[in-house]
């Protein structure tokens, strides 16, 4: 039994078979296949070849026009290699006498190879290795087909453990095959992180090397609430977890049977929590947990997926868009906030043309700078949420928004577009509000210029944090200063909320720090009355809401404000939590 | 025709994988059967997957083995290439 600690990013407890996603070498496992199948896998090992060859000639010519003939000549003996008749002799004699799979022979010749290299190791060639693996990777890759569709093409329900998700990764996971997720680095913030958690998958992130210690098929204990992961437990730490399993059973149980209550704080404050969606069928999740509306919803998945046809097209915008209005209630249903493309950064489809080698992502084109730079595409995710707000609540908000002139010149766009629809008499909600994200320190310090055209506002915690503390979210060695309970940025949420509210514009916080129950007490005592939450813990705050008055809240919020590090905030928020809802339940440990 | 040379590895960087892919490409293109024994591993040239691990660093003695009707002419190519450095900074590799 081992046992690792993470960064909790998602909560839950879960108990299951290990399967391991590594990003790096592929581990094969010996696999035979029968008489009757050799040609198919002879075939397949053919096409594979072929594949690999194509993308390795590409990779040539890239690497000749960009670095020089010496650099595309290395890609050429790689082709050459693998136009090898020796070598594709050999891997076919694998399959046809010894009925190897395919990847199996691969596996194992250039294994052989490899180590044949290792034993007569001359210092300045040991690079040769690599240029072996390399092969054999591209060939096992085209195999078993890019990791991502491994992931999609789970056969059984399984803890996924990999070094590293991409977002695209993260997307086309299956809900249904994945109980729960670790990986090695990562951490609170990332889109692993936010895909988990709206998905309702356990995971753990930033764990540090470990892959290596467990093997496909082994059992693990994920607990996402705590950043455990265990490899093989033993019989008395399953029993202890499968104890724990209940006891959150039982408390969601309670939970909903309080789902038609609204959230009202004991001296009678209506508060309004709304749900945060990636995919059209979490609307649905949101209603189930009894949310006011949703409170945003990402957009990015269209982008994210893998479709054959690149960019997707107007019309498949509009019907996802629609579909979510309808989940929702349609016209007089409710609200429905609806976020234009934040991509970018650590967002980005494969191959996607528009943003070039950044030195500094999270600084550079990314988000609605994307959206105004590329304004062909901006323009066709506007006219679809246009015509979907025919038939839903909707709202439209910006991401990443730094400037007035920044709105100022989205809102001309929309206007535009709206021009469009209006000659051609496609019908749209001509009523629709535009509002903002409140995510860099800048919109926070211009809050009072925003107040008199933005309809509405939404603080991004994510991103503010990253900005505010200058911490990259995803980087473990300085992830531990990226305290959504740092002072610095509670004072800039509190600014918001206090500005906003004072001109009589809605503001909701829609970022992690909401998510967190620790925060709600805070959160309600500096002023927010619009929550903005992963659906899985809509109906968690709700309760804490149902137990607190803005009065003692606000008294709270006020010593916060006297204390200096997010350590001791945090652990302050968390006694004030547990005294109001311990006696209830033995949960709260965020 | 059968006949056997002692070629010296000339060049800085040793028989490293393009050196590798030039004689495989030469080798494939031919008649004769040649190999190429360093210590005690002897590759056959016409598999630039076998070449790959002659780790023949810079100095070190390859026999070279070849047979066939072109024998003579394929053996003075390949002996031609290690003299030259393999082409290194005289001149950029040719492609074949």
């Amino acid at each position: 039994m081992k046992t690792y600690q993470g960064i909790p990013v998602s909560p839950g407890i879960i108990i299951g078979e290990a399967m391991i996603i590594d990003n790096g070498k592929c581990r094969i496992n010996r696999r035979f296949i029968s008489k009757a199948d050799v040609e198919a896998e002879l075939l397949r090992l053919e096409n594979a070849i072929l594949t690999a060859s194509h993308q390795i000639a590409k990779r040539r010519d890239s690497a000749t026009n960009e670095l020089g003939k010496e650099y595309g000549q290395i890609f050429d003996a790689h082709l050459l290699i693998l136009s090898d008749k020796k070598l594709k002799t050999e891997l076919q004699r694998h399959i046809e006498q010894e009925l190897f799979s395919a990847e199996y022979a691969v596996s194992l010749t250039f294994e052989r190879q490899a180590n044949l290299l290792r034993s007569i190791q001359h210092g300045g060639l040991a690079e040769r290795i690599n240029d072996i693996i390399d092969i054999e990777t591209n060939l096992l890759h085209t195999l078993l087909g890019i990791r991502r569709e491994s992931i999609a093409q789970l056969n059984r329900p399984v803890v996924v453990l990999a070094t590293n998700l991409t977002p695209s990764e993260t997307v086309n996971l299956e809900k249904e095959k994945v109980l729960g997720i670790a990986t090695e680095s990562g951490g609170l913030g990332s889109h692993t992180a936010i895909v988990a958690s709206a998905l309702q998958i356990p995971a753990v992130l930033g764990i540090g090397l470990f892959l290596s210690e467990v093997s496909d098929g082994d059992i693990v204990i994920l607990d996402g609430k705590n950043g455990i992961l265990i490899v093989e437990p033993d019989v008395e730490t399953i029993r202890k977890f499968e104890q724990l399993k209940e006891n959150e059973t039982s408390f969601r149980r309670h939970l909903l049977s309080q789902i038609h209550k609204p959230a009202q704080t004991l001296d009678q404050t209506e508060i309004f929590i709304f749900g945060n969606i990636e995919f059209p069928y979490e609307a649905k999740i949101c209603l189930e947990n009894g949310a006011s509306g949703i409170g945003l919803y990402r957009t990015e998945f269209l982008y994210l997926v893998d479709s054959p046809e690149g960019l997707p097209n107007e019309e498949v915008h509009f019907q996802t868009y629609k579909q979510v209005a309808e989940s929702m209630g349609g016209k007089e249903g409710k609200v429905v906030t609806i976020r234009t493309f934040d991509l970018g950064a650590d967002k980005l489809p494969d191959g996607f043309p528009f943003v070039q080698d950044e030195k500094n992502p999270f600084m550079g084109l990314r988000s609605i700078r994307l959206s105004l730079r590329n304004t062909d595409m901006f323009r066709t995710q506007l006219r679809a949420i246009l015509r979907a707000s025919a038939f839903g609540n909707f709202r439209i908000m910006l991401p990443l928004v730094s400037t007035v002139r920044e709105f100022r010149k989205a809102k001309m766009l929309i206007a535009d577009v709206r021009e469009e629809l209006y000659e051609l008499g496609v019908p749209f909600d001509e009523n629709i509000p535009i509002g903002i994200m409140v995510e860099v320190p800048s919109t926070v310090i211009m809050l009072g210029t925003f107040v008199h055209e933005v309809d509405f506002f939404s603080i991004g915690t994510n991103d503010l944090i990253q900005y505010t503390l200058a911490v990259d979210r995803s980087n473990k060695d300085v992830c531990d200063l990226y305290n959504a309970e740092d002072p610095a940025v509670i004072r800039l949420v509190k600014q918001s909320i206090k500005v906003a509210t004072m001109y009589g514009k809605p503001i909701s916080l829609c970022g992690q720090m909401s998510s967190n129950p620790i925060n709600t007490i805070l959160l309600l005592g500096l002023g927010l009355r619009h929550f903005s939450v992963s659906p899985g813990v809509i109906l968690e705050i709700k309760e804490i809401c149902r137990n607190v008055s803005i009065s003692e809240c606000q008294e709270i919020a006020q010593r916060v404000l006297f204390m200096e590090n997010a350590a001791d905030i945090r652990n302050y928020l968390k006694s004030e939590l547990e005294k109001r809802m311990s006696t209830q339940f033995d949960r709260f440990e965020y | 025709m059968k006949l056997t040379r002692e070629l010296t590895v000339k060049n800085q960087a040793g028989f490293h994988l393009r050196v590798a892919s030039m004689i495989s490409k030469l080798a494939m293109n031919v008649q004769s059967e040649v190999f190429l024994t360093f210590g005690s591993y002897k590759a056959d040239c016409k598999s630039c997957f076998d070449l790959l691990a002659v780790m023949a660093p810079c100095g070190s003695v390859l026999t070279l083995d070849v047979e066939g009707d072109d024998a003579i002419e394929i053996a003075d190519t390949i002996t031609d290439m290690f003299e030259k450095k393999f082409f290194e900074d005289e001149f950029a590799p040719q492609e074949t």
